[in-house]
């Protein structure tokens, strides 16, 4: 933590050498200009529950409103305590995406592509009584909506970018915490820009119990979970390429891996989370 | 009095109304240069005249580069071509102090950019 500390210390008093913002227009936008992007094209995010559907993406969205100090951007809510060319530390807000893997409605998403069949889960012997080993998603208790607050701050150099959160919740519904640090990477490529991301989630144990937990409240016969943090690395490949000023060729791939603390839960089927895209994106603002 | 003048791609507003402080008055012009980018320099002849009731040693700074002094006069003129990145400033001084100063502002036509802060296309 202390590590932490000094780090953000030192970035604070980074040079305010000139990195205009316009040198890259894709992480660019203009003071109180709604930005709005739809991409259209084929997509999945796989959902790692036992009977939970996989998330179909053919419409994809990308929103942006930003004021000199506060700003939505893709669902979060934020104001920004201080900003230069390096460094922004941001207060920030937006619903927790953890329950997107129980409703599929919750991510806003409405089309269907495709959904894995009711196939009742194994039953297994665990002795003096009879318990499933695998939990359906559909015999558990609704999980509920967070919503977190929490800091964000990022870092800006020439060709990278980097972006350490902490969130908290803050209705009560999972009572812990969670963090991310990502770093991004972009080069040009066959005439459009390649990036990579890479960024380590990490998921206090009452977060994971609470969704991913099965607790007594729950039907007799499931096999129980108590949840434990989870420590959760991702990696993200994209591509896209500027057509006109308004078509733009978008491509990604995203791995989640999942833990030991989310794999032993009896609701998860699948180690990994896996999201792609392939569309072309129009932007209307 | 604002007066426009164009100097290249750049607009440049004058601003000629003399600012005093004790006997010393002075005027800087250009005060503000609009700038077609925000990224662009501003390029512009730079005027610097003073006057004071008794005589004065003075030295003018652009930034923090010393342009020109002044000994035992009245009043004094200073003008040359200069080119600046972003907002700076020129100042009067006495032995290392400060007598007058003068932010000279860049403005851009094109609105100013933000870094944005969420990933693109991260809804999901």
């Amino acid at each position: 933590m202390k590590s932490v500390v000094w780090f953000f210390l030192i970035c604070l008093s980074c040079s305010n050498a000139a990195l205009a913002c316009s040198k890259n227009e894709d992480s660019c936008v203009e003071s109180e200009q709604f930005q709005l992007s739809v991409a259209l094209g084929a997509g999945q995010r796989s959902n790692p529950l036992y009977d939970g559907d996989s998330f179909p993406m053919l419409i994809l969205p990308d929103f942006s409103y930003y004021t000199d100090t506060w700003f939505i951007d893709n669902g979060t809510l934020g104001y920004s305590l201080m900003q230069n060319e390096r460094f922004a530390a941001s207060v920030v807000m937006r619903l927790n995406s953890e329950k997107g893997y129980f409703q599929r409605w919750f991510a806003g998403n409405v089309i269907t592509l495709n959904s894995t069949s009711a196939i009742l889960p194994p039953e297994v012997d665990t002795g003096t009584q009879k318990s499933m080993s695998a939990v359906s998603v559909d015999h558990v208790k609704k999980r509920p909506t967070a919503v977190d607050a929490g800091l964000q701050f990022n870092w800006f150099g020439e060709q990278w970018q980097s972006r350490l959160n902490f969130w908290q919740d803050i209705n009560s519904k999972y009572e812990g915490q969670n963090a991310s640090l990502s770093w991004s990477r972009f080069w040009p490529l066959a005439g459009g820009q390649f990036d990579l991301s890479t960024t380590l989630y990490w998921k206090s144990a009452k977060l994971i119990d609470t969704y991913y937990g099965v607790g007594e409240d729950e039907l007799y016969y499931l096999q129980r979970y108590d949840g434990r943090a989870s420590w959760q690395p991702e990696v993200r490949v994209g591509w896209q390429k500027a057509l006109t000023s308004r078509w733009t060729m978008l491509t990604f791939y995203r791995y989640l891996h999942l833990d030991d603390a989310m794999t032993d839960s009896p609701l998860v089927q699948d180690d990994s989370v896996q999201t792609w895209f392939v569309g072309m994106s129009y932007r209307f603002y | 009095m604002l007066g426009l003048l164009f100097a290249s791609n750049m607009l440049l507003v004058t601003a000629q109304s003399p600012e005093c402080r004790a006997e010393l008055c002075w005027s800087v012009s250009p005060a503000f240069c609009v700038s077609a980018t925000p990224d662009q320099n501003c390029e512009a002849q730079l005027s610097v005249s003073w006057t004071s009731t008794k005589a004065e040693n003075l030295c003018l700074y652009f930034a923090q580069q010393q342009m020109q002094c002044w000994q035992q006069v009245r009043q004094g003129q200073w003008q040359q071509l200069l080119s600046w990145p972003g907002k700076t400033e020129v100042r009067l001084e006495y032995d290392n102090q400060v007598l007058l100063r003068k932010e000279l502002i860049v403005l851009s036509r094109q609105p100013e950019k933000r870094r944005r802060l969420v990933a693109p296309w991260s809804v999901f």
